[in-house]
């Protein structure tokens, strides 16, 4: 009900008012319960290859809306036909994979791709397995694959034979002590264990630019503290938030890893104050901000690494009425730039006053930096704020924008799904989903952000212990 | 072409052929080879119930190092390695076995599936643990750790291919690289390759057989995948 009276309100609302494209929004308004909706909403590409040019399934809601109205529609047209149009294709199968548009939705899977189709869940065949129960959750196979994915290795036959001698509830308690000890371990936790696996995409590194240990050519930046940071608030029962809040740095120590906060780092060089975590490292800056005035890639991948959304794919947008102002004189005002630019331009002015690659002003805070290094670029660069959009929602800094981020159902999913990729083999599927949805909700509800926690309930899903 | 080298072709000649005769137990040997098509192996003694998950997932290079290592009590950096010196897992057959090289090539994940060349890979790994191990064992029979007992012939064939040093061989293998027992069929269809290594003309059959059935269980699909 109170969705409905939101959509209702924002719908009478001046077309300057709404939130654009409001197009998602509508969507998981129209269907709740879809899988798409649950703590998040739909990429634009579920209804276009790249807005405005419509999928499949876009082209067939298309003589839908409103017919008859002149086009462009409003955005409040829009947002009022839409529900209208959805319906009026439920029955249809825009992809021809033999699935209804409405069974897609319902089911989790894309309405414009064939190849993206419901499976029925397998069934149990016929014959004898002396090994597993292959038709449900087996303690067996999960704990070879709890060894195997947080130790490195496989148990012995001695220990599987131990462990099938156990009752139920040891055979429990035992896959939750080897999974502690377990990420005790070099495999898991050590340089380029699985939890610096988890950490490339999101740092990024170029070994050529690498300072300190294990420097290369270039030695601009270290991004190993980055590591030790994104490790650290994975392990022992640490808040996963503080890899984008933290106002700490980490050092790491070997021989065996261990990971300890401190307050500085000497290839640190942010402020304490005007720290957000990796966001604000040496390398993050050094690597995404660049030369650039207004360091929109920086705000991309900080988007994509921490909240799993990526502008490039049309994920997460949230468009800020009266965006892209393009105070670069960079273009993106054109329609084509500005259904994206109009999020990440907003999302890029917090980082207006961190530097990257600028002599002895490197990697730091700068104020009024656009004004002393870069009021060359465009007459009105210099307007740029400070101040931007989150979700849509304002925010004051970058401080303000990660403590937004990190708190967001959307960094629980993304953080749930890094690991649900690494352990259970690939994305949730529509079939795991309401484990999936269950996971990262108690992830951020009930364990804290502890990663650790959070592995215990993982560990016991069926997506990862049924054969 | 150094002696071993030698012995490696004559191996992999042998095992190939092996693998083309039509004997229905020569199918059995890959203890996790999964049906085709729904059809149960047609070495496979009675229908084997199958998992409606299709959730396999390849170990990867860490792991296989590590999981060969351990069944073949070798320290994981003596596994496997080109020229003797350059590691095949971790350094020159990484990326095929599914790893990554984030600091030099920027492939920050790994490939999204098994290349054509990833097979070949695991292959070559197992071989070189398994020649390895057969080597240790040959060369010190009395702290041989798989193949415990085994005598050979003046022809370097097994003397005994029924014996019990030979059964206790493969069901190390399969205790330790399978983690369970082999079924009797298994066993039967292990020590008649002896016979298939003696016809191919290889000069050391014994040894070859040894390095073969361990080549053959460690490289299998239940082996590699979990």
């Amino acid at each position: 009900m109170l969705r409905r009276l939101i959509l209702g309100a924002a719908l009478c609302l001046s077309g300057e008012a709404l939130a654009k494209p409001p197009a998602a929004g509508v969507f998981c308004d129209t269907y709740p319960s879809a899988p798409a909706c649950t703590g998040r909403q739909p990429a634009c590409t579920l209804c276009h290859t790249a807005p405005p040019q419509r999928n499949v399934f876009g082209a067939s809601l298309e003589p839908h809306l409103a017919p008859g109205a002149a086009r462009p529609l409003s955005d409040g047209d829009f947002s009022m036909a839409l529900p209208a149009a959805l319906r009026a294709v439920e029955a249809a199968d825009a992809d021809g994979d033999s699935a209804s548009n409405l069974e897609e939705i319902q089911r989790g899977t894309l309405p414009a791709d064939p190849a993206s189709v419901p499976v029925e869940p397998g069934l149990c065949g016929t014959g004898e397995n002396s090994q597993y129960d292959v038709c449900r959750y087996d303690p067996r196979f999960a704990y070879r694959r709890v060894l195997l994915d947080f130790c490195g290795m496989s148990p012995t036959y001695a220990q599987v034979k131990a462990f099938a001698a156990l009752s139920e509830e040891g055979q429990r308690a035992l896959l939750d002590s080897e999974l502690d000890r377990c990420t005790t371990t070099e495999f898991w936790r050590g340089k380029n264990g699985q939890l610096w696996k988890l950490a490339h995409p999101k740092i990024r590194p170029v070994g050529s630019l690498k300072a300190g240990e294990d420097a290369g050519p270039i030695p601009l930046a270290d991004y190993y503290d980055d590591y030790a940071l994104y490790a650290y608030a994975q392990l022992d029962g640490h808040d996963a938030r503080e890899v984008m809040t933290a106002k700490y740095f980490v050092r790491r120590q070997t021989q065996p890893t261990r990971y300890s906060p401190v307050t500085s780092l000497p290839s640190q060089f942010v402020e304490e104050s005007r720290r957000a975590g990796n966001l604000t490292s040496s390398w993050s800056l050094i690597s995404f901000v660049m030369f650039t005035a207004l360091p929109r890639n920086a705000a991309a991948q900080s988007y994509r690494a921490y909240l799993g959304l990526d502008i490039a794919k049309q994920e997460g947008l949230h468009s800020v009425p009266g965006e892209p102002r393009d105070y670069d004189a960079k273009g993106v005002q054109a329609p084509a730039c500005a259904a994206c630019h109009a999020t990440l331009d907003p999302l890029s002015y917090p980082f207006r006053n961190y530097n990257g690659i600028a002599g002895a002003a490197s990697a730091r805070y700068v104020p009024d930096r656009l004004e002393l290094f870069f009021s060359d670029v465009a007459p009105t660069i210099t307007q740029t704020p400070e101040a931007g959009y989150l979700f849509g929602q304002p925010v004051r800094d970058l401080m303000e924008w990660a403590r937004v981020g990190a708190d967001s159902d959307a960094f629980a999913i993304s953080a749930v799904t890094d690991y649900w990729k690494l352990l259970v083999g690939h994305a949730p599927t529509a079939e795991e989903n309401d484990e999936f949805v269950a996971t990262w909700r108690r992830f951020k509800d009930t364990h804290g952000y502890s990663v650790q926690r959070m592995l215990h309930d993982l560990i016991r899903t069926e997506a990862y212990g049924a054969p | 072409m150094r002696p071993e080298s030698l012995r490696l072709g004559l191996l992999a000649s042998a095992w190939l052929l092996t693998a083309c005769t039509q004997q229905p137990d020569a199918r059995v040997v890959d203890a996790g080879t999964p049906p085709v098509d729904g059809q149960a192996d047609a070495g496979t003694p009675a229908p084997l119930a199958r998992s409606s998950r299709n959730s396999l997932r390849f170990k990867g290079p860490e792991r296989l190092t590590l999981d060969f290592a351990a069944a073949l009590s070798l320290p994981p950096d003596q596994v496997c390695n080109e020229l003797g010196q350059y590691p095949c897992t971790t350094f020159v057959h990484n990326v095929t076995l599914g790893g990554v090289d984030p600091y030099g090539n920027g492939l920050y994940e790994p490939l999204p599936a098994t290349g054509v060349t990833t097979p070949i890979a695991v292959d070559r790994v197992a071989l070189a643990a398994c020649a390895r191990r057969v080597g240790l064992d040959a060369a010190a029979p009395s702290s041989a750790v798989i193949f415990r007992g085994i005598t050979l012939d003046g022809q370097g064939r097994l003397a005994s291919r029924d014996g019990q040093p030979v059964r206790d061989a493969i069901t190390a293998l399969y205790q330790r690289g399978l983690l369970r027992d082999a079924t009797e069929t298994e066993v039967g269809a292990w020590v008649r390759l002896s016979v298939d290594v003696e016809a191919a003309g290889s000069p050391s059959p014994g040894r070859d057989w040894m390095t073969a059935v361990c080549f053959g269980i460690l490289s299998s699909a239940e082996s590699v995948f979990f």
